[in-house]
Order: C-alpha cells, then structure tokens, then sequence
C-alpha cells in the first residue's frame, strides 16, 4: 500500500481524498494555490505545498510544480480528483516516468476513451450498442452527406471530437440546416478546443442519462454497481443524480450494467470509473462516453451500496484485487444528491463568489455534506462553483425526496449566492416527483425567473 | 563531425529553456551553460513599493527574492562551488543566486532588479515551495 498520496485537486473532493487516506493509515500531502492558502483541504492535510498563484493554469495544472511537490515530500502516489490533470494522458506519463502511481486507470485507457470517435469505434467492437452516427469526422463539403444524415434519421446532432460542456454542439432538424450547423459547430470547436473536428450523431428526444460506476483490479475483474440517473442537468453540467434510477427494471439494468462491463474490458480498465448511456423511452441505451476517474456523483453510489469508492479506488490503484464478486449489488435504500453551487439562479446561474457570513449543515438522519466550506471562507473567482454536494438516503424514493427537502430547508449559506432555492422548487414539481424528468426538464420547466417579472 | 555535433546540440540547447546541457561520448564532452537573462521566473519582491519618506514612523516592510518553482533549493550550481551569493553580496538585475532543483532539472533563480542580498533564508538542500521568500534583500540604486 501507499505510504503517502499527494492530492493534485482542491475543494471538496480534496478534502473527501484526505478522509479516505486518513482511515486508510496513510500519509497526505495537499498542494494549493496562493488563494487557497487557507483552504479546507490544507489544513487537513499532514503536509502542504503551494504551487501557483491563483490562475489554475500556473498552479493546479502545473505539471513540474506538481511533481516536484510530490518529489519534495516524497509522495509515492498522485490522486488527481476530478477535473483539472484527471483524465491528462501526459500528466499520467510524466508521473508514470518519475516512478510516483497516478491513482487511475493506465494512460492508453485514458486515451482511448478521451477522443470520442475512438472510443465510439472501441465500443462497437466490444459490443457496446453506440448512436446511430457516422464513422469518424464528417466535413460540410462531402457530397454523401446528406445522404448520411438521412440513413442516421434526423433530428441529427453534430459535436465536437474534442468536445465537452456543451460547445460545439448543434441540432439539426432537417437538411437545409446541416451543412450551416457543421460549419459552426466546427468554428465553435476549433476557438474552444483547438481542434475543429465534428461527427454527426443521431439526436434522441427526451433521453435520460443513466451511468454505471465501475469497479476493476489489474487481474480483470470488472463489477458494476447500481445506476445513477442524472438527467436533472443545466447545459451537460450535472445538477441531481440518484440511484437507483426511477425508471430502471431489473431485466433493463442487467443489461446496461454488462455493457458498462464489456465497455471497461475493452480499454482493460483498473480501479474506478464510469460508463455513461443515454437511456429513451423504450429501454433502447446508447453507449455516451466513458469517465476515466472518480466522479463528483461517486457518493450516492456509496449510499446505496455502503462501499467507499476512494479507499477501493486507492486500494485498487495499489495492485490490490476486489474481494467481492458480485453484480447486482444490494440497495440499501433510494440516495438523492443535490450539487450546491456559488451561482445565482435567478441570473442565469451566473458565478457568485464572496465571503460566506454564515454556513450551517443540515443533520442526520439519512443525510450526508460532502463540502470544504467554513463560515468565513472566501469563494474564489478562479474555479469552478461547487460548494457542497448534499446527498441523502431513504428507504424509497419518496422519503429521500421528503428527507432532501428536510434537509434542504436546514441548509444555510448567507454571504454568496446559490442554488439551494432551485432545488427547493426542483424537489416540488411535479415532474420530478413522478420520476419523468428528462435531460430537458431544467431548460423546459426551470428556465427563466420563477416570479416571470424579467424576460 | 565535431562542428555538426556542435551545431546540433547548439540549436537543441536554443529550443529549450534548460540552463545547462552535457554531451557526452566516449572521453570527450561538450557543455553549454546559458547566460542568465532576466526572465519573469523571479522574485515577486520586487519591485519595492515606493517609500514613504515622510512617514518615518513605520518601517518598510522588508524585501525579498521568492520561489517561483516547487523543488529543491541550492546556494550554488554545484556541490563543489561556493554559493553564488552570501549575506552582504550586491547582484545586478538578472545574475543568478541561487538554483532550485525539479524533475532533475537544476534552474537558477535570478535577480529580477539590483539588490544587496541581507539575509538567506532556506539552508542548502531544503524544499522550497512557490511564493516562499528566498533571501532577504535591499535594493540598489540601479547604476550598481
């Protein structure tokens, strides 16, 4: 095992890395940037290294401050968190060359899931079902192009190969509006990514986004855990997710679940990871993407299941192998999570950061804060939102709606804004209570002022 | 031969950053080192905040040379060679005083303005981190 982890990541999940090294018996090493001198997860760490000013491009991307950091303190392993150097073929390389574990999959497992095209092609050969779509880059030129997009079956989506967050993308609803939308979706990748290649790929309507949490050891063994529905999103950013999902059946998430495993065969995947699927109507899943590292949702995967995904993440990158050879894991129960934002809804979700005057948890039973916050702590300007995740558990669906509107009343963080009121009047409607929420429902039922006084 | 070697390592030397490069073969060998040009890589302690002449009453705050790297922390570029600079040494903009090891990659850190070094404040071979300050220093009028 691992004598001592340097955590590459800040906030929460810096601070939930920490916790599992901790009970695990090992050493921690927290790195940070000026503005995070005060941070939640350097003072809990049992050393600290500052390596940057606050632009995270000279600090918690910064590769040789980051290694050198883990050389100083001499740290035998690297957790990346998520976001920042996670899913970094060459971060995985570098650390690889300096003899320090980068707690994740191998660098080809990265990299074979990270361009979507190759992963779409990995995919239809393991068996994976994949969008209809076409085979690799489409150009707005190529004569055979409308022919493509009338085989896949139109609305048709174009996006980005690089892409992510949501750029890049386009719908097309018939073919007076594809080659425009190629041509923009390929100027908006190539200004956001540098790389202005596009696919096309059939657009479902109404979708869900069901992910499986993988688990695997270096001899093979693949395990999936239950599903995590998030299709409560806001531009492919994730707001809810719970497990299980309310529309699954068992026949329907045996199937998905030894997709997700064929998916993480293929690419011979260790440690933990997720597959993700569109799910429509009629039970048809489409392969969507791979995350190669652990996510901000791991923890209703843990409260339904009761294991701790970092310590077998951690355990698992160390060589260990899983002791338990079972899918379909038990639920214990119906676990809902709701990501607190430093953003004002009412606002277009802008960015909200400031000092907090006042932070008050809500309590047990059944509920869960995974946060860095303190009363005093200064939002800053240079990373992402995320404030708290707040999850919790109940024996259905219903009681862990009621208990996370419990919860969400308990809930106080005065000085910046935050989500906190959108998901007050998410867990109220009707839509989402009946369990029929769709990947559309925030723009469809959330969007805009809830008073209708500004347009 | 001996001139394209040279010239290649010459244009390998130029598309790096490295302050130092060795070529080595057989019991002949070709060593590079970059003159120190002046770069961003230094101290945040400077330049110094204008002095209040008037307000004698609160003394400036004092000065430094700080990190700008994650590593090791030398007094000299090598085992075998004094520090580059002691208490009491006056250093133009740009010369080098100290050198931190990263990667295995010695980088020396420079005087970004002329200053009278008046105190060092890592020991030889200690880890620094980025923003720590390095050596106390007073400036120097700039015709030094």
């Amino acid at each position: 095992m691992f004598k001592k982890i340097l955590i590459a990541n800040r906030g929460e999940i810096a601070v939930r890395i920490i916790r599992a090294c901790r009970e695990m018996g090992i050493k921690t090493v927290a790195v940070h940037s000026e503005p995070d001198r005060s941070s939640r997860h350097v003072q809990l760490a049992d050393e600290s290294v500052c390596i940057g000013p606050g632009p995270a491009t000279e600090s918690y991307l910064n590769i040789p401050n980051i290694i050198s950091a883990a050389e100083i303190s001499g740290s035998d392993a690297i957790h990346p968190g998520y976001g920042f150097l996670a899913e970094n073929t060459y971060f995985a390389d570098v650390c690889e060359s300096c003899h320090i574990r980068f707690i994740g999959p191998s660098k080809e497992a990265i990299e074979k899931m990270g361009d979507k095209a190759a992963a779409r092609e990995t995919m239809r050969k393991a068996g994976v079902p994949i969008i209809p779509g076409s085979d690799g880059c489409v150009s707005a030129d190529d004569p055979e192009l409308p022919k493509l997009a009338k085989k896949i079956g139109y609305p048709v989506i174009v996006k980005a190969v690089a892409g992510g967050g949501g750029k890049g993308m386009r719908v097309v609803l018939s073919e007076e509006a594809l080659v425009p939308a190629i041509q923009m979706a390929q100027s908006e990748a190539k200004a956001a990514f540098g790389n202005g290649d596009v696919y096309l790929e059939k657009y479902l309507e109404q979708p869900r986004h069901i992910e499986f949490q993988i688990v695997a050891d270096h001899k093979g063994r693949v395990v999936y855990l239950p599903e995590r529905e998030c299709s409560i999103q806001r531009r492919h950013q994730k707001l809810i997710e719970e497990s299980p999902s309310p529309a699954m059946d068992s026949s329907t998430r045996r199937k998905m679940g030894k997709a997700a495993r064929r998916a993480a065969e293929a690419v011979d995947y260790v440690t933990v990871g997720t597959v993700e699927f569109l799910l429509d109507r009629k039970n048809n899943f489409y392969f969507l993407e791979m995350n190669t590292r652990i996510q901000v949702e791991h923890t209703v995967t843990e409260m339904v299941t009761g294991l701790d995904l970092v310590k077998e993440q951690i355990r698992l990158a160390a060589g260990e192998r899983i002791d338990y050879d079972r899918d379909d894991y038990p639920l214990l129960g119906h676990a809902i999570e709701c990501r607190i934002n430093a953003e004002d809804p009412e606002h277009d979700f802008r960015p909200s950061p400031g000092t907090l005057t006042q932070v008050i948890l809500p309590g047990p039973p059944g509920v869960r804060v995974d946060t860095h916050i303190y009363p005093g702590y200064t939002v800053p300007t240079y990373y992402d939102s995320l404030l708290a995740k707040l999850i919790v558990i109940g024996d259905n669906r219903e009681q862990a709606i009621r208990r996370m509107q419990r919860a969400l009343g308990e809930f106080v963080i005065d000085g910046v804004k935050t989500t906190l009121p959108l998901f007050g009047k998410i867990m109220q409607h009707e839509v989402f209570r009946k369990g029929e929420a769709y990947t559309d429902f925030i723009a469809k039922y959330m969007s805009g002022p809830p008073n209708g006084t500004e347009k | 031969m001996i001139k394209k070697r040279l010239s290649e390592l010459l244009e390998f030397a130029q598309a790096t950053d490295l302050e130092e490069v060795v070529w080595e073969k057989d019991d002949s060998s070709i060593h590079f080192r970059r003159t120190a040009v002046p770069s961003k890589l230094t101290p945040s302690g400077s330049p110094a905040p204008p002095a209040r002449e008037s307000d004698n009453a609160e003394p400036a705050p004092p000065l430094y040379i700080r990190s700008t790297m994650v590593g090791t922390f030398y007094r000299s570029d090598s085992a075998d060679r004094p520090p580059f600079v002691v208490e009491g040494t006056v250093v133009a903009s740009g010369q080098p005083v100290a050198a931190i090891e990263a990667m295995k990659i010695m980088k020396d850190v420079l005087a970004s303005a002329p200053c009278k070094i008046m105190k060092a404040l890592v020991a030889n071979g200690h880890s620094v981190e980025y923003g720590q300050p390095l050596f106390e220093i007073a400036h120097e009028p700039e015709n030094v």
